[in-house]
């Protein structure tokens, strides 16, 4: 079998050296940053050189046949990198070449500049489709991280996968081979589910995973003798006219979306705003504030523009994105001009409904918060722009489902009355969704960025050809004058999304443009908790029900070529062997956390948006189940957030938690929007792996604790007096 | 909680009245993390922790010190193993941690220093002379972080980078680059010293030299300068190697070499002025292991003749270091790094710096790594792991995977025992023997170090009390058999307030292993002409009472 790896040569966001900033401006420079593999990436190759060189174990025990050692290609898959950057990528190509890779290619050009995800996994798909038709790579397995930590979109594999037409196998944490006589068996892919771990199994090839970090590291040495032939290496480098692809579909040009603003978020200093427990106030009457004020911050993004209302301030200092205007676009044909000003002068550029792709619980089954939050932002805007607001439910809906929808919001809901896996298949959804939107007409269509909703938004972003802007925090309707096709042109009333960029250090300002062209709308997609849900009482809604067959569905998941490819580009033959179904889903094997410590681990502790951690100061172990582990419960349940469990270096030592959670400079480096210390003094080591927390509370009796100076909300008090009142406060009424 | 504390302020006429004691904390809590230090075998008591910030402080405390008849026990980073900052005579604390400015009072800064602010510490740098002036509480991360951004580096590289920049010097720090950029001794230009007596000095390389053999200080109270003065006794040792055992006390010797190393002895140092290096860009690490000991002291032989003469034919570069694991350290690894080869009987690790062939390849040219692989061939490695720095911190990992299994190891029995000698080069097989001896005491060791130096530890891991009287007598054993090569007892850790116990069953401080009478004697006439109180570190060395 082979293998396709891509790696992103991303910028180091976790260690960003302090000379990056540039004070004045206050501006983060790119080029001061340290520039590395992208660590998820790392995982993948180290996945892919594990199952190579197992499977070539296996050949060669059942051929008889003599190692692979010196007689390359014969008896073992080829991996093969593909890294698409600046001409530095080099170094991580030649890097992943003395880790063992096969070949490394880097797509390189100054034509790629600028280029959003959909742009990017045009890119990378072409230089795919040649590694396959030089077979080079025959029916691969594309491996990639699923995530990068600067732009953290998670959006490129899968749109690879989308316009490969490979099936997608998300967020892999384990890989298995099942013995069997001949060679190896099919392999099997443990993989995160919204609840506790599902199995895929890979039946045939081609298809795309993404991984996860519960996959080992790559280890980081290698032999002299590798590093002497990877540093002798020939690494190609194609440009766009190696890959076929016309001028308008790469970089900038072939962008769907376009930054129209960076600038940096408020560094507000930590406030120190504190609860002192014997003190002359009561704590009673302060908690319930702080508790309020942090779910305000949850909510607001802690970043500017909150409920889709407050802009990013005008005076914050602009800079123009990336590296250049767009230039002139033969590919950007749509209504025409005449046409387009007319609209332009009159109403909206884009037209249609205001959707949200509602999702499931998959613990609960009911429609999940962070769908009925996008329902009431999007509420919001669908008032500005005189439309609907649409609750789109894959899946169908329950009669008791069409009140709740109508009170968050909803003046319409699609039911698309479709039966899913229990396993999480992310083509199914998407499928579902593309065919209810392809059936009305939406301006703008909101996914919650949940662990399924990350995989679904990029899939259907591809198949509808819109532009995709993830982990939202801010929105709002305002007209865009700016140069598109060459030519000065405003567009009214489009959705301005705001985002946090480069691990949080820099904020962008995104529209989305060229979808229309192709009938598609403003896609976005927003973290639970960012925004929050309404109440209309006594509102209700219109019910559309579609209830497509199988066959329907499945050309749903097709991606139009001509589109994205324009006139100018090659004709590339897809892949043939997607329609042989290559991927099937195995039976659904779920298994939800089996001990305390998976269940705590369930989703990676860097993902998520609160974090409560352990210190000593907790007073004793039992306290981990006494306080922290119903803190985190209460806190999930009271906010609607991913919250997880973590640990100092001094609790783990101390058998607390395992080291897997351990936070700070010998473990994890986390960024949560929310970080709850109790009873952490907080050394040196500890606060480099979570200072760049959105906000940090902490519970400590001990007043020199380091931690307390660098805290927003401090609550002086032994953890075992503050957090019961905590648990009382979330659990009343919140 | 703290509260305010002000010692009564001394009332000596005709001298400098201090103003402002430094800020200060009686808690018990607070205090109890003083106590100790990363070895946790001592203990000590204290009545307060004092928080200077600036030399004015530290020598308003000293004086207050004096008035009290306090002894004063000054603590940096707590990195030590030998009990140097634990005030075992009770007393006051003087840590250093708050002073993370320089703030000139003997000195002015020179012209083309600027003044580099890093997180809510700074120091002055000029990036032409390739020197800084720094303040004594910054750890040595924080340093190197704030070094960075103008491409440079403080060569010593202890292994414990918490360490504060203030202990390292007061302690000849050393790591495993010092095989390339010596110890810290080396990267010292300037030191700001506040005496046990209140006065601060500004000693400059070059500026105060001892006359022949008799010492002179340089005070500005200068009423009693005359009586300040010590001799050198004849027969003192000096090492040209790596040396942190006792006060450097030379003919001729320059006064900054005696403060670095004197563990807090003879003064408070309050600035530092370093010489700093240009980062070598690349460097590879490398761990190699091999099939015997013989194998791995050739190759290691053969990289220090090249140190010596670079033109070693088949060497093909000069490394920063050269670290060195036994068999038995690797057994402590495997649980870190399962893919040890099992039957390894040795590892070493080296470092060296290249030059890229092209820009964006960040490896060495296959010429330099052919040489490299033919050479560990020659010497039979099995296997080699490398790594660029993109990838280091595997081998920080590597590194630290030997002292955390041991202390795991450790922590379930009664302590262990750390050899710290070093001994010359010709001398090394024979040192080398008289580990393989001890070795076979019938208590479990691990041996690693500084292989390049001829500078190992050996560790005795004892499984009860009577192993670790088997050990202490080995380990006397070594420290003689060290002195007898020409070697020291402690090469890095320096002595504190270690002892040991004689032939004759009595204890005596570990430095009288290598000095003798004598020497000791030496070292505490210098202490007396400097400190006559006796108040400042009482214990490291030499015993406040000695005869």
């Amino acid at each position: 079998m082979d293998f396709v790896v891509l790696v992103k040569y991303v910028a180091d966001v976790e260690r960003i050296p302090e000379d990056a900033w540039d004070t004045e401006r206050g501006l983060l420079r790119r080029s001061r940053l340290r520039m590395v593999a992208n660590p998820l990436d790392d995982r993948a190759l180290r996945l892919a050189l594990e199952i190579r060189d197992s499977a070539a174990a296996a050949e060669s025990m059942t051929d008889g046949r003599e190692k692979g050692a010196g007689r390359p290609g014969v008896g073992r898959g080829k991996v093969v990198v593909l890294s698409m950057g600046p001409p530095q990528a080099e170094e991580i190509c030649r890097r992943a070449l003395a880790h063992g890779a096969d070949h490394a290619v880097l797509l390189s050009d100054r034509a790629f500049a600028g280029a959003d995800t959909i742009a990017t996994a045009r890119t990378i798909a072409a230089a795919l489709r040649h590694l396959v038709a030089d077979r080079v790579v025959h029916r691969p397995l594309v491996i990639a991280g699923m995530q990068s930590p600067d732009g953290d979109t998670a959006q490129v594999p899968i749109q690879v996968a989308a316009l490969m037409r490979y099936p997608v196998i998300p967020y892999v944490t384990a890989w298995s081979a099942a013995p069997v006589s001949s060679g190896t068996g099919p392999i099997s892919f443990e993989t995160l589910q919204p609840v506790g771990r599902g199995r895929l199994t890979l039946r045939r090839t081609p298809a795309l995973s993404t991984v996860t970090s519960f996959l080992p590291e790559l280890p980081r040495y290698v032999s002299l003798e590798r590093m002497s032939r990877a540093s002798a290496a020939d690494v190609p480098v194609w440009g766009r006219e190696d890959l076929g692809i016309a001028e308008s579909q790469a970089g900038l040009a072939g962008s769907r979306t376009r930054v129209v603003e960076i600038f940096s978020p408020p560094k507000a200093g930590r406030r120190g705003y504190r609860v002192e427990f014997g003190g002359e106030r009561n704590p009673l009457e302060e908690l319930p504030v702080v508790l309020e004020q942090l779910e305000q911050y949850l909510r607001t993004g802690g970043a500017p523009g909150d409920s889709g209302e407050a802009a990013p301030g005008t005076d914050t200092p602009a800079s123009r994105p990336d590296t250049r205007e767009l230039g002139d676009s033969p590919g950007a044909s749509g209504p025409g001009n005449a046409a387009r000003e007319a609209e332009a002068r009159e109403g909206s550029y884009y037209r249609g409904e205001c959707v949200v792709l509602c999702e499931r619980d998959a613990g609960t089954g009911e429609v999940n918060r962070c769908s009925l939050e996008l329902l009431g932002v999007v509420a919001g805007l669908a008032d500005k722009l005189s439309t609907r607001t649409t609750a789109l439910m894959p899946g169908g809906i329950r009669p008791d489902e069409r009140e709740l929808l109508a009170h968050s919001g909803a003046d319409t809901i699609l039911s698309v009355g479709t039966e899913f896996s229990r396993t999480f298949v992310p083509e199914e959804h998407a499928r579902a969704a593309a065919y209810a939107l392809r059936r009305i007409r939406s301006q703008m269509v909101l996914v919650p960025a949940t662990l399924t909703g990350r995989v679904v938004a990029p899939l259907l972003a591809a198949y509808l050809g819109a532009g995709l802007t993830a982990d939202c925090t801010g929105l709002k309707i305002a007209d865009y004058r700016g140069r598109a096709g060459g030519r000065d042109s405003s567009y009214r009333k489009v959705l301005f999304q705001t985002r946090p960029a480069l691990g949080g250090n820099v904020m962008a300002t995104i529209v989305s443009l060229r979808g229309r062209e192709n009938g598609a709308p403003q896609m976005v997609s927003a973290r639970p908790g960012v925004f929050a849900p309404i109440a209309r009482e006594g509102a209700s809604a219109v019910l559309r029900e579609f209830t497509p067959t199988g066959d329907e569905l499945d050309s749903e998941g097709s991606v139009e070529l001509a589109a994205d490819f324009g006139e100018g580009g090659g004709k590339v033959e897809p892949d043939r062997g997607h329609d042989e179904a290559p991927a099937e889903a195995a039976q659904p094997d779920v298994t939800a956390g089996e001990t305390g410590a998976t269940s705590d681990t369930e989703i990676p502790l860097e993902e998520c948006d609160v974090i409560v951690s352990v210190g000593l100061g907790i007073g004793g172990k039992e306290n981990v189940d006494r306080l922290a582990r119903p803190l985190v419960r209460a806190l999930k349940r009271a906010w609607g957030v991913a919250v997880g469990l973590g640990c100092s270096r001094a609790a783990m030592e101390a058998g607390y938690l395992p080291h897997s959670v351990q936070v700070g400079q010998t473990g994890k480096t986390v960024r949560p929007r929310l970080y709850i210390a109790l009873g952490i003094s907080g050394a040196v080591q500890h606060r480099v792996g979570m200072e760049n927390a959105g906000r940090i509370l902490s519970i400590n009796s001990d007043d020199e604790a380091p931690l307390l100076s660098s805290s927003d909300y401090v609550i002086r008090a032994r953890c075992e007096e503050a957090v019961p009142l905590l648990l009382q406060l979330l659990q009343d009424g919140r | 909680m703290s509260t305010p504390h002000q010692p009564a302020p001394p009332e000596r006429s005709g001298q400098r009245i201090p103003t402002g004691l430094p800020q200060v904390s009686e808690d018990p809590e607070k205090i109890r993390a003083y106590l100790s230090d990363e070895s946790a075998a001592m203990h000590g008591s204290a009545d307060a922790v004092f928080f200077p910030t600036g030399a004015e402080q530290v020598a308003a405390l000293l004086l207050a010190a004096q008035q009290q008849e306090k002894p004063v026990t000054i603590s940096a980073g707590g990195t030590s193993i030998t009990g140097s900052r634990v005030p075992t005579g009770g007393g006051w604390v003087l840590s250093v941690e708050r002073m993370r400015d320089v703030q000139p009072v003997t000195f002015t800064v020179p012209e083309g220093y600027d003044q580099v602010r890093h997180g809510d510490m700074s120091f002055y740098l000029n990036v032409e002379a390739q020197s800084a002036i720094a303040p004594v509480g910054i750890t040595l991360t924080e340093f190197a972080e704030a070094l960075a951004r103008f491409g440079l580096v403080y060569p010593p590289d202890p292994t414990e980078m918490t360490a504060l920049l203030g202990g390292t010097v007061a302690t000849n720090a050393s790591g495993a680059r010092s095989y390339h950029y010596r110890p810290t001794r080396s990267w010292v230009r300037a030191l700001e010293v506040v005496l046990p007596t209140g006065e601060i000095v500004w000693l400059k390389r070059g500026e105060h030299r001892a006359q022949g053999r008799s010492i002179v200080f340089p005070v500005r109270a200068s009423e009693r300068a005359a009586e300040r003065g010590a001799e050198i006794p004849p027969g003192y040792p000096v090492f040209a190697s790596k040396n942190a055992a006792g006060l450097y006390l030379a003919e001729g010797m320059d006064l900054v070499d005696l403060f670095v190393g004197s563990e807090g002895l003879l003064g408070v140092i309050t600035a530092i002025q370093v010489e700093l290096a240009q980062v070598p860009r690349d460097v590879v690490t490398t761990v190699a292991f091999f099939p015997s000991v013989d194998d791995t002291l050739s190759f290691v032989e053969l990289l220090r003749a090249n140190r010596a003469e670079t033109t070693v034919a088949d060497a093909p570069a000069a490394p920063l270091s050269i670290e060195y694991f036994d068999r038995r350290a690797l057994g402590f690894m495997r649980d870190a790094f399962p893919e040890i080869p099992l039957d390894a009987a040795g590892a070493v690790l080296f470092e060296f710096a290249y030059e890229r062939p092209a820009t964006h390849n960040p490896y060495p040219d296959g010429r330099t790594l052919r040489g490299w692989q033919a050479l560990l061939e020659k010497h039979n490695a099995h296997a080699d792991w490398s790594v660029t720095r993109e990838d280091s911190a595997t081998i920080k990992r590597f590194r630290h995977a030997l002292p955390e299994a041991v202390n795991a190891w450790v922590r379930a029995r009664v302590g262990k025992l750390g050899t710290d000698m070093a001994v010359p080069p010709r001398h090394f097989r024979r040192m080398l023997e008289a580990y393989r001896q001890a070795e076979e005491c019938g208590v479990q060791t691990v041996c690693f170090g500084h292989i390049g130096d001829c500078h190992l530890h050996l560790n005795f891991l004892p499984e009860d009390h009577e192993q670790l009287s088997v050990a202490r007598r080995a380990y006397r054993e070594l420290a003689r058999r060290a002195v007898e090569l020409g070697g020291t007892i402690s090469a890095e850790h320096g002595v504190g307030k270690k002892s040991i116990e004689d032939e004759h069953g009595r204890t005596v401080p570990y430095l009288e292993v290598m000095l003798g009478r004598e020497g000791l004697r030496a070292i505490h006439a210098v202490k007396r002409a400097l400190d006559p109180g006796f108040i400042l570190n009482r214990g490291n060395m030499v015993p406040q009472e000695y005869r």
